[in-house]
Parts: structure tokens; C-alpha cells; sequence
């Protein structure tokens, strides 16, 4: 065999391995453009994207990921992970029907000052199951992680503590004669003791044979600890009656700390500070599930900045960001704690507001405008003016429906002449 | 009976009748699969458009092995979904690991055991 016929082999051996790679694989400059990719990247960008417009890996994903844009170039290093299984949400697209639930797992690697290497997998089924295992998990966490130091103690039948041994006054600083006889809950704060609470809780354990609570908890010092306790029926297994409780109540408040700040991380938008889109949707779950169970109304409020691009083309992209966190800034100024703002897509916002029909949501998104029409911008000393335009329409069938009424109102409003409000 | 081209109507027919050595002068690419998604034809445009050689590639499923960037809903799916399919769409392929436009045109009808997917650079 010739050498060349041999290189041309090799050549063909290799394509044939990159035309099958189970997971999508992309080399892109740093600001996104695609310089190689192979077919199962293009295939899930295909599903993204049917519009074969997927030039730009960062514009393809903006409508789900608007972050990442930032995230990449907020990444100092010369090389390194930027990214690592960055779940990337296509479930909600109102843009395009009959699209099958797609969720990516994205994970990007910076190679040197020019190159990005991507590599795309399709989580979906991965996703579904998410939700169930996640809760097993948390479940057995709370058996056999940590066990070092936890407070062990029981009840009697009717609830009142019967032993305290060391591991308790350790965790929780009380002598056993100081609280023995005193009812299950003693150590809960002022306003969370309540006597209907704990005999409810004991039920539970007597019926399920064990209840697990999460909570502060107060030391005889006074300094509160958050705390999982699971509760557990003492008891031969074939009696009809109880013998007792043991409560095992452990400090897990450095753990609630790091989970607390990861869910902050993982449900907000790294520029603005808005919710990401999959924390939106899973908000807006809820707020359905009140709506239809409880008739309580809510309604979206789509907002987008007016001529957002000619503001990026005139000023540059970093001007454009300072209009997004400052367009964030102004709608959380006019909104309750209660609502909620996420970025919905690039320049695109959506607000949540629990419990409010849409005449209400009407006068809160002309409150919105009207703030941010009179809002000016300084950046590198130069001062700007911009407007955004909002469409509302309040709760009716599903989340996707509404968004698409409230799409079609912010179209209208847009084609109006924007800076201005439009309900569906 | 229809001339052998991309956008001739009813093409399916005459794809059927053609010889191997007429499907290879095609000035665009010809896949020819089984009822089962195999490959039964890969003709010679489409094999240097791909960079494989043709043994490497007929008997495999074209969808699942060979073309994944097409097995998704937009296109893959369409055979198994559709009794009758004669669609042309936008698409894009990643041939030697570059983007590559194509037009396809899916074709399949409910008397004939054979299914065509027909490829054109854009």
C-alpha cells in the first residue's frame, strides 16, 4: 500500500470517528464564531436554530443562555475550564412549536487566547429524572452525611423529652436536667413553638415511622443553629402503640450556607442579577399550580429594551450591559419583594407578579416605563437616554400560552412606536 | 419520466429506476436507504461531498451512524412519521468538521420500499 493511500485511510478512519461522536464537540473563536464542529453538535443546534443561522455559538444559545457571553469573557485566564455541564434549558422556546424538550449540558474550555472548545450533550432524559433523584439524595444526605455531630435524644409517648445525653448538650448547650420533661420543640425559636405544630409532626412520624424537619434552632445561649432533625418512632414494629421517639437534630447551618449561596448562583443571570430562565419557569410553576388549584391570579409583564442593538452597535457591548443591569434596577424598583424579574432572553425580561390581574399588571408596567423613560445613564462620562417597551397579559391555560399572548402585546407595543405598554 | 435533478417533481420515480452509474453522474448527492434507514446506495457526489468512501458507509444506518447531525425531528424523524414525504428544507451540515448549507429533499412514498434523501450545497 502506497503512503498515500495509507494517509488518505488514516483521514477517512478519523472522519468516520468524528461523524460519530455520540456528544457534540465545537472549536470557536472567543467571541463564539464557529470554526469546526461536528454532526451532533449541529444536529442540536439544528434543533435550537432551524433557521441554520448558527454561525455564532453565543447568539444561537442567547435566548436560553444569555449569560454566557459574559461568563466567557469575564474569564481572566489564559486557559482553563470556563464552564463546566452548564445545563442550558430549550424546554420553554415560545419562539418555535413542535420542537422536541431539549436540555444540554454545556461545558467550555478556553485553549489558548484564541480558541474555545465546546462540548454540547443532550441531558433531556437526564433532566427528567433530575427532579426524583434529587429528592432521594437529599434524603439519605441527611442519613449518613456528617454524622459527626448531632444531637440524639428521645421522647416519651406524649412527646416530652425523656433522655439527653452528651451529644445533645454538646450541640445544643442545655444539661439534661434543665430540659428533661420539656416538650419536643422547646428548642425551636419563640415564634416557630408551637404545641399544634409538634403533635403534628409526632403523627407524622407515628404514621410514615419517621419525620424529617428542617429549621433554626435556638442554643441555651441564645444563638440560633439551622438544623435537620428526623424524628423516628421507638416501638415494636407489630404494636399498635408507641413507646417513644428518638431525635436525632444535627447543625448543618455551614452546609444551608454554601447551598444557599449555590442556589443564588445557579438560579441567577451572571450580568444582571435577574433570575436565569430555568429558575423563571420553574417560579412559574408554582404560581400555576396556585392559580389553578386556588384561583389566584398572576400575570407576565414581557419587557425588552428599545433599539437595544443600535445602542450595543453606537456605545459598544459593554455599554449595552450597563443598560441591561440598570434596566433590571429600575423594574425591581417598582416591584413588591414578592415579584420576581429574570431575563428572559438577550435583552428581553420577563416579571412575574404573584396575585395581580392584568388592569393591576397594566399600571405597574406603565410605572416601569415611565422610570426608566426618565432614568439617564452616565458611562465614561457620556449620558444616555433609553426606553423599553412591555407587553402583559395575565395568566390563562399555561405559562408558554401567556408568554406568547404577552409576546404578541409586546409586538404591538413595539410596533406602536415603543416606549410604551401594550396588554394582550 | 421526470429527469434526474434535485427539484425535478415527482423525481422519486425516476430515482428508482436509475441505473448506479446514473445515479453517480447526479451533480448532487444521493442517498439511498431501506425501509429500515440502511444504506442500499451512497452515490459518488455525496461520498466526496462526506469524505467516505462508499463501502464505509452502505449497510449502515444512514441516520443513527453516518449523517447524525441530520437525526433529530427536523429531518430523521420525518421518515418514520410521515407515509408520504417529499419535503425540501434548509439545513446544514458539518462535512469534514465544517458548516456546511445544504438543501436536502426527503423523499419517501408508501409504494415504494426505498427512501431518498437527496443533498445540494447551498
Amino acid at each position: 500500500m502506497s503512503t498515500e493511500q495509507n494517509i488518505s485511510e488514516r483521514y477517512e478512519a478519523l472522519l468516520q470517528f468524528l461523524y460519530m461522536c455520540p456528544v457534540g464537540i465545537v472549536r470557536l473563536t472567543l467571541n463564539g464564531n464557529i470554526e469546526q464542529i461536528n454532526p451532533k453538535a449541529t444536529m442540536l443546534l439544528m434543533q435550537i436554530s432551524a433557521k441554520d443561522d448558527a454561525t455564532n455559538l453565543f447568539s444561537t444559545l442567547s435566548q436560553f443562555a444569555p449569560e454566557l457571553r459574559n461568563v466567557v469573557s469575564a474569564f481572566a485566564e489564559p486557559h482553563g475550564t470556563i464552564v463546566e455541564n452548564y445545563t442550558i434549558d430549550v424546554r420553554h422556546g415560545v419562539a418555535r412549536k413542535n420542537t422536541p424538550p431539549l436540555v444540554l449540558a454545556l461545558t467550555l474550555i478556553k485553549v489558548d487566547a484564541a480558541t474555545l472548545m465546546a462540548v454540547l450533550t443532550d441531558i433531556s432524559k437526564l433532566a427528567e429524572q433530575e427532579q426524583m433523584i434529587r429528592s432521594k439524595e437529599a434524603r439519605l444526605r441527611a442519613i449518613f452525611d456528617g454524622v459527626r455531630d448531632y444531637a440524639i435524644y428521645t421522647l416519651d409517648p406524649q412527646g416530652n423529652i425523656e433522655t439527653w445525653n452528651q451529644s445533645a448538650q454538646r450541640v445544643e448547650g442545655y444539661r439534661p436536667e434543665e430540659v428533661l420533661g420539656q416538650p419536643f420543640g422547646m428548642d425551636y425559636p419563640l415564634d416557630a413553638q408551637d404545641p399544634a405544630r409538634s403533635g403534628y409532626q409526632l403523627r407524622l412520624a407515628q404514621q410514615y415511622g419517621w419525620y424529617e424537619d428542617e429549621g433554626w434552632r435556638v442554643r441555651r445561649d441564645g444563638s440560633r443553629f439551622w438544623a435537620n432533625s428526623i424524628v423516628s418512632v421507638l416501638g415494636r414494629s407489630d404494636s399498635q402503640t408507641v413507646d417513644g421517639y428518638s431525635v436525632i437534630t444535627r447543625d448543618i447551618t455551614e452546609r444551608k450556607r454554601t447551598e444557599d449561596e449555590l442556589r443564588r448562583l445557579a438560579s441567577t443571570d451572571f450580568l444582571t442579577g435577574a433570575l436565569n430562565r430555568r429558575r423563571f419557569f420553574e417560579e412559574a410553576q408554582r404560581h400555576v399550580m396556585r392559580a389553578t388549584r386556588a384561583s389566584v391570579p398572576f400575570s407576565l409583564v414581557l419587557v425588552d429594551a428599545d433599539h437595544f442593538k443600535r445602542i450595543n452597535d453606537t456605545y459598544g457591548h459593554s455599554f449595552g450591559d450597563v443598560v441591561l443591569k440598570e434596566l433590571v434596577n429600575s423594574c425591581q424598583g417598582s416591584l413588591r419583594t414578592e415579584d420576581l424579574v429574570a431575563r428572559y432572553g438577550g435583552e428581553e425580561f420577563v416579571i412575574l407578579l404573584p396575585g395581580v390581574t392584568q388592569q393591576r399588571a397594566l399600571i405597574v408596567a406603565e410605572r416601569i416605563r415611565a422610570a426608566v423613560e426618565k432614568s439617564i445613564l452616565v458611562v465614561d462620562g457620556r449620558e444616555i437616554r433609553y426606553t423599553i417597551s412591555l407587553g402583559v397579559a395575565q395568566f390563562a391555560d399555561s405559562v408558554e400560552a401567556t408568554l406568547r399572548q404577552a409576546d404578541r402585546a409586546l409586538y404591538l407595543a413595539k410596533a406602536g412606536g415603543r416606549n410604551c405598554v401594550v396588554a394582550s | 419520466m421526470s429527469p434526474l435533478t434535485f427539484a425535478a417533481p415527482d423525481v422519486l420515480h425516476t430515482l428508482v429506476a436509475a441505473t448506479a452509474e446514473e445515479l453517480d453522474s447526479a451533480d448532487f448527492g444521493i442517498v439511498k436507504m431501506d425501509s429500515s434507514g440502511k444504506v442500499v446506495l451512497y452515490n459518488t457526489f455525496e461520498s466526496k461531498l462526506a469524505g467516505l468512501a462508499k463501502n464505509k458507509v452502505i449497510g449502515r444506518r444512514f441516520f443513527a451512524d453516518v449523517a447524525i447531525c441530520a437525526n433529530n425531528h427536523l429531518v430523521a424523524d420525518r421518515y418514520e412519521e410521515e407515509a408520504e414525504l417529499d419535503a425540501t428544507i434548509d439545513y446544514v451540515f458539518a462535512f469534514e468538521m465544517r458548516r456546511t448549507q445544504v438543501q436536502l429533499r426527503l423523499l419517501k412514498s408508501a409504494d415504494c420500499a426505498y427512501r431518498f434523501l437527496l443533498v445540494k450545497r447551498r
